[in-house]
């Protein structure tokens, strides 16, 4: 049995509107219609101890919503969610003992406190002993270096600073699922770097199951082998990144070259003009690069060349606008 | 218990966070009960007040004392979370809701109790003519304090649930704890309504939460008039907190949790 599983799991919210001027917000007090939102919709999900996966979509898509179930916060609409063999919302203070979560918008540090007195209060929340307390936190300060703003109140620290504390607070108790929703948003390079670093740390060290919501594409590709990608509430991808990736977007060969350029060769899909460059888009099972290559340059006089590889930003960019459906 | 006594000292420790503002409040206090002074000695010079003075200055003055130190409020603690939605944080702790908050905000009253309640009630017995109570009334005067904490707690956590439909708390702040100073005794002694009046106050729970304490500090109920308050503060924080769990479970099927 897996870790987590849910089975055809909805969530449905009930959005009100109301009118326009004073008679719509007075006829809004006796009768209000309301708009039925489906945020998630069958959705089927089982993930094994130990993975790290990439739970990506267009905001809105029902992400956070997932998370807020499978935290046991919000109780679905219908189907079924099991954690470690438990009902998250039923037996919501159990499940919450095994698990760890950052909401990335939404700091669970006391604001006018010392970092420190957060960390005390987890410690004995989550009843961590001093011996492995003392141990971890020296630990995560390795990777984190919370010792530089270990005293400083809350509401000092910068953004990074309060990520980095938000990430240590998740995994104080090595838990054994940790729900990441966006943890990286609006961070400078360095400290994404340094998350993820401890991330990955902690998922192959401590075999720590992690589900990592996010908008950025260097977290997936770093972190996640395996991906699930959600669209208005529905599952419409899961599986490996890199099949993804092939399935989606193809490779590149970029020219530079003053001829108009003619390829009809089996594979070849598409030639494209941005900027003065040539680019042959093809197709890599079917023809290789250095075939290509060879039939480019019996014909025309080519200066330099590239081949450009997928990239999975333009395969999310494309699933977030166009869905899965095409190609 | 470990993680209970944390968020008391949590509750107590953010509060020193915040010294300036606790002085303020103790200024605002003292002011406050120089002018009511002015309006009940006035009142007293008028010839229209059929009671001794100093007997209602020492109520007005212990309303104070109580309810700097045990009134306490839930609906702006909730009402913030819920709006930005940060309440998932509370929410996907190990520990109840409600008894993060009741702990927390223990932690509170303790602060306020030191720093607004017992200064207020020392400067009442060095300047005021208050007589001391007798000893086994202090400590009754402790317990009714400790159980109006409580009726107050549960009397605003069963009010702050309506910040899951309306998800704005200040209102309802507001006028819960207005009402309740009417009511309680903290606006003007109770014994002063007539006795028709009276007895529609009797059958509130606001009556347990400042008169009842004040009435045992003043010595005006003794043995088991003592023991009648206590069971009463207790028959409200039973049926009240009993209410505000009904509360928070339909709240909890309601709950949306705003942003992404």
């Amino acid at each position: 049995m897996s870790l987590i599983e849910s089975e055809n799991l909805n969530k449905t919210f009930k959005i009100y509107n109301q009118g326009e001027g004073i008679r719509g917000y007075l006829k809004s007090f006796i009768s209000r219609d309301y708009e039925e939102i489906h945020a998630v919709e069958g959705l089927n999900l089982e993930i094994d101890e130990g993975e790290m996966i990439g739970y990506i979509g267009a905001n809105g898509a029902g992400k956070s919503t997932t998370v807020k179930m499978l935290t046991g916060i919000l109780e679905p609409s219908s189907g079924r969610i099991e954690v470690d063999g438990r009902n998250p919302h039923k037996n919501r203070k159990k499940n919450a003992m095994n698990i760890g979560v950052v909401f990335g918008q939404k700091t669970q540090l006391w604001w006018d406190l010392p970092v420190k007195e957060s960390f005390k209060l987890l410690k004995e929340i989550y009843e961590v002993s001093d011996e492995a307390y003392d141990k971890r936190i020296e630990e995560f300060d390795e990777v984190l270096q919370l010792s530089d703003f270990w005293d400083q109140p809350v509401r000092k620290l910068s953004l990074g600073q309060k990520m980095r504390c938000e990430l240590a607070a998740a995994f104080l108790h090595h838990p054994k699922i940790v729900y990441l929703d966006e943890p990286t948003i609006g961070l400078d390079v360095a400290v994404k770097e340094r998350i993820r670093d401890f991330i990955r740390k902690m998922n192959e060290e401590k075999n720590i199951t992690v589900m990592l919501t996010t908008h950025d594409i260097d977290d997936i590709e770093d972190l996640c082998d395996r991906i699930v990608v959600l669209d208005e509430g529905k599952k419409i991808y899961d599986g490996q990144l890199d099949d993804l990736v092939d399935r989606f977007s193809s490779r590149r060969l970029v020219l530079e070259t003053d001829d108009r350029i003619e390829i009809e060769a089996d594979g070849v899909k598409d030639i494209q003009k941005p900027n003065g460059q040539v680019e042959i888009v093809f197709d890599r099972d079917v023809i290789s690069a250095a075939d290509l290559m060879r039939e480019v340059l019996e014909k025309y006089d080519v200066s330099d060349f590239q081949i450009k590889e997928p990239d999975i930003e333009s395969v999310v960019k494309k699933i977030y606008n166009e869905g899965l459906a095409e190609e | 218990m470990g993680k209970y006594l944390e968020f008391v000292r949590m509750g107590f420790r953010e509060m020193t966070a915040y010294r300036f503002n606790a002085v303020m409040s103790l200024v605002a206090s003292i002011l406050y009960l120089v002018m009511v002074y002015a309006i009940w000695t006035a009142i007293d010079a008028s010839g229209q007040l059929a009671v001794p003075l100093s007997g209602v200055l020492t109520y007005v003055l212990l309303g104070q004392v109580v309810s700097n130190s045990v009134f306490t409020e839930v609906e702006g603690y909730l009402s913030e979370r819920v709006r930005e939605g940060t309440i998932v944080n509370e929410l996907k702790r190990p520990v109840s809701l409600r008894l993060q908050i009741y702990c927390y905000l223990i932690g509170k009253m303790l602060f306020n109790t030191l720093t607004k309640g017992l200064p207020v009630l020392v400067i009442g017995l060095l300047f005021l003519d208050m007589q001391t109570p007798m000893p086994l009334n202090a400590v009754g005067f402790i317990v009714a304090l400790i159980l109006s904490f409580n009726l107050v707690f549960a009397f605003s956590f069963l009010t702050s649930m309506l910040v899951f439909w309306t998800e704005i708390g200040w209102g309802i702040r507001a006028m819960r704890s207005n009402i309740q100073d009417v009511f309680s005794g903290v606006l003007f002694p109770l014994y002063l309504l007539p006795a028709g009046l009276a007895s529609v106050f009797d059958l509130l729970p606001f009556q347990a939460m400042a008169d009842g304490p004040i009435r045992i500090f003043t010595m005006d109920a003794t043995g088991r008039e003592m023991l009648n308050i206590f069971g009463l503060q207790v028959f409200w924080i039973i049926v009240i907190a009993v209410l505000g769990e009904l509360a928070w479970r339909k709240a909890k099927k309601k709950m949306t949790v705003q942003g992404g």
